[in-house]
Formats: structure tokens, C-alpha cells, sequence
């Protein structure tokens, strides 16, 4: 009896084919989560984009007052409670506006715009001058992926002046 | 005569059945994640440059618009015309005479009007569309055709001019549609919007 010609005629066990069918369950369970998580990191990529296009449009909305305007308390309140663009974003982030004087402040007037629009003057500058200001816009949230913390900040300057 | 049943006609037990049957499985399995897989990740890989495009888009604009003189967009809101000052000296003009001044910024002439100091970049601005033409959206100025975004997801910017009493600025939105949809197209385009506001700086507030 020749036992080697009988072995190498004989197929996988039922070990084997569970062990395989396992491994490429396994292989392709890691295939479609990275797939989930590149969506995953499309929808972050678009909240960055939107987070950053929100502060720029504040930024561009406050540098366009009339400079009495933009030195009002009342005036920048009210401005503030609509939305910097019509973003789905906008409604789950928390601003934060601040002006001074420039180049040397005399207090900080801050106001802050919560997700459902309510805007609050967190302190008032005792002068901001009448030519110069500095703006901060910040705006925070949480990312969907991950919960993470989101931010983005930038500054400018605006001289008081008309420009025709 | 005893009949017995040879080997030759037997057929499979339910175990090889099942686990032939498993087998198959498996394999059927893994070729249609292949290709759905596939797809995915070249969806999610074409949504990620069309993203770009939204931003370059966007960028292109909204640079154009804060330094225009005019902005003037059409009734279906995809179109946008921008008149903006002539601050390079090209070939062809007055200045282009000394041909070492060509691409050098132009000087311009500031005078004092009873509204105030106007800074005068000469007489002809340059004019400045964006139009969607095919899968393309073009930006031509004085005729010079740049192509800035290319897809094949369908990109429409779409652009609101707001006018006020002393000032001016741009609503601009740019949505397109992904390749995978759930069937509400509508939907899908929305949830792709960018957003962006450009005030013409040229038409600063008084």
C-alpha cells in the first residue's frame, strides 16, 4: 500500500475550510471597516471645510460695517444672531467674537453665539477708538467622528475710513 | 441476486452538500464584496476631489468678487460677471509701451471727490465670467478661458448678488451630486453644499 498517493489525493478537512472561511471573513471584515472609516473621514473633511468657511464669513460680514457700526455693542449683538452662511454647520458650533482697539486695547468687547443662535455680550471695552480695531472670530464644536474637539480662529484688522 | 450499490452512482452526503455549499458561499461572497468594495473606495476617493474643486471654486470667486468694481450674476444664478480694476499692466496698454512695466502692478491715480479719496485703476477694467460649460466650470477674463474645476459630478456653483445702500457682497453655494445616491438626489446635492460670502471691497462700507 503506497500511503503518500492516498495523501496527496485527499482534500482540506473541515478544520481547514473553517480556519480559511474565518481568515477571509476577517480579511474582508477590515476591508469594510476601512472603507467605513474613509467615510467616516469625508464627513471630518467636510466639517473642517465648513468651520473654516464660517469663520471667514463672519470675518468678511463684521470687516464690512460702517466702523460706528462694527463699535457698537448693540448693533454687533444683533448682527450676531444670524448665522454666518446657510450651513447645516453653523447650527452646531459656538462663537466667539472679539474687539478691541488697536494697537492698544482698552478692554475687550466679546460677545458669543451659542448653536441656537442666542447671543450673549460676555464684556464691553471701555474704548475701541476711532481707527482701528482688531477682531477675533473663533468658532468651536464637537467633530461627528469621534466627538473630537473642533476650532478655528483668525484675526483682522479694520480701519475706521470709507473706500468708494 | 443481491443488488448493491456501487460507488460509481452514489451520491453527496448532506455534509459535502453543506460544506461545498459553504464554500461557495464564502467565494460568491468575497467576489461581490471585491466589486463593492471596489466602487466604494473609488466613490469615496472621487468625492474627496470633487470636495477639492468645490474649494477651488470658491477660492477663485471669492478672490475675483473682493477685488471687483462690479459684480453682475445671471437670472439662473450660474453665471457671474466681475468687472475688476486693471492692477497689472498687460500687453496692450497705454503703460505696456516700456515692455519692462508688462506684469508689474499698475499706479494708480488717487484723487479727493466730494465722496471722498478714489483710488482710479484706469478707465477699462478687466471683465471677469464664470460659467459651467459641459462638466467644466470656466473662468474667462478679457477672453482668456481658465478651466478651474473639472467633474463629472455634475458641480453647479451657484451665486446671489446682495446689493445694499453702501455696500455689496456675494452669497455663493457649490453643491454636486455624488456618485452613490440614495435616490433623492435633491438630498444628496444639499448635503454637499460649501458655503461662502465675499464683500467687494471696491464698495466698502461708507
Amino acid at each position: 500500500m503506497k500511503r503518500g498517493k492516498l495523501n496527496a489525493q485527499a482534500g482540506a478537512t473541515l478544520i481547514e475550510i473553517m480556519v480559511a472561511a474565518m481568515l477571509l471573513a476577517g480579511f474582508f471584515a477590515s476591508i469594510f471597516e476601512l472603507n467605513a472609516v474613509c467615510l467616516r473621514y469625508i464627513d471630518a473633511s467636510k466639517e473642517s471645510v465648513a468651520a473654516l468657511q464660517t469663520v471667514h464669513d463672519r470675518c468678511e460680514t463684521l470687516r464690512n460695517l460702517a466702523f460706528t457700526d462694527l463699535t457698537s455693542t448693540s448693533y454687533v449683538q444683533s448682527l450676531l444672531a444670524a448665522p454666518p452662511n446657510a450651513s447645516d454647520f453653523c447650527r452646531k458650533v459656538t462663537e466667539v467674537i472679539k474687539v478691541s482697539a488697536y494697537p492698544t486695547p482698552n478692554g475687550i468687547t466679546q460677545f458669543t453665539r451659542s448653536p441656537n443662535g442666542t447671543v450673549t455680550t460676555n464684556s464691553t471695552a471701555a474704548d475701541l477708538g476711532t481707527s482701528l480695531v482688531q477682531i477675533d472670530v473663533s468658532t468651536s464644536c464637537n467633530m461627528t467622528l469621534g466627538g473630537r474637539g473642533l476650532s478655528e480662529q483668525t484675526t483682522t484688522l479694520v480701519s475706521n475710513g470709507t473706500k468708494k | 441476486m443481491k443488488l448493491t450499490p456501487t460507488k460509481q452512482t452514489a451520491g453527496f452526503t448532506l455534509s459535502e452538500m453543506m460544506l461545498g455549499l459553504t464554500i461557495s458561499s464564502v467565494v460568491v461572497a468575497a467576489v461581490t464584496s471585491s466589486i463593492a468594495l471596489q466602487k466604494s473606495f473609488s466613490a469615496v476617493d472621487n468625492y474627496f476631489a470633487t470636495l477639492m474643486q468645490q474649494i477651488r471654486i470658491i477660492d477663485y470667486l471669492n478672490r475675483d468678487v473682493k477685488r471687483g468694481l462690479i459684480v453682475t450674476t445671471s437670472v439662473d444664478l450660474q453665471s457671474v460677471t466681475v468687472n475688476v480694476p486693471n492692477y497689472i499692466i498687460q500687453s496692450g496698454d497705454p503703460e505696456a509701451a516700456n515692455p519692462a512695466l508688462i506684469g508689474t502692478s499698475r499706479t494708480p491715480t488717487i484723487a479727493y471727490t466730494p465722496s471722498g479719496w478714489q483710488v482710479n485703476y484706469g478707465a477699462s477694467p478687466s471683465t471677469v465670467v464664470y460659467s459651467i460649460n459641459g462638466m467644466s466650470i470656466l473662468r474667462t477674463e478679457n477672453g482668456v478661458v481658465t478651466t478651474i474645476a473639472s467633474s463629472t459630478d455634475q458641480l453647479v456653483p451657484q451665486t446671489t448678488d446682495v446689493e445694499l445702500a453702501n455696500t455689496e457682497y456675494t452669497n455663493t453655494s457649490v453643491t454636486f451630486l455624488p456618485i452613490f445616491t440614495t435616490g433623492n438626489a435633491v438630498a444628496e446635492r444639499s448635503g454637499t453644499s460649501i458655503f461662502a460670502t465675499a464683500y467687494m471691497r471696491n464698495r466698502l462700507r461708507g
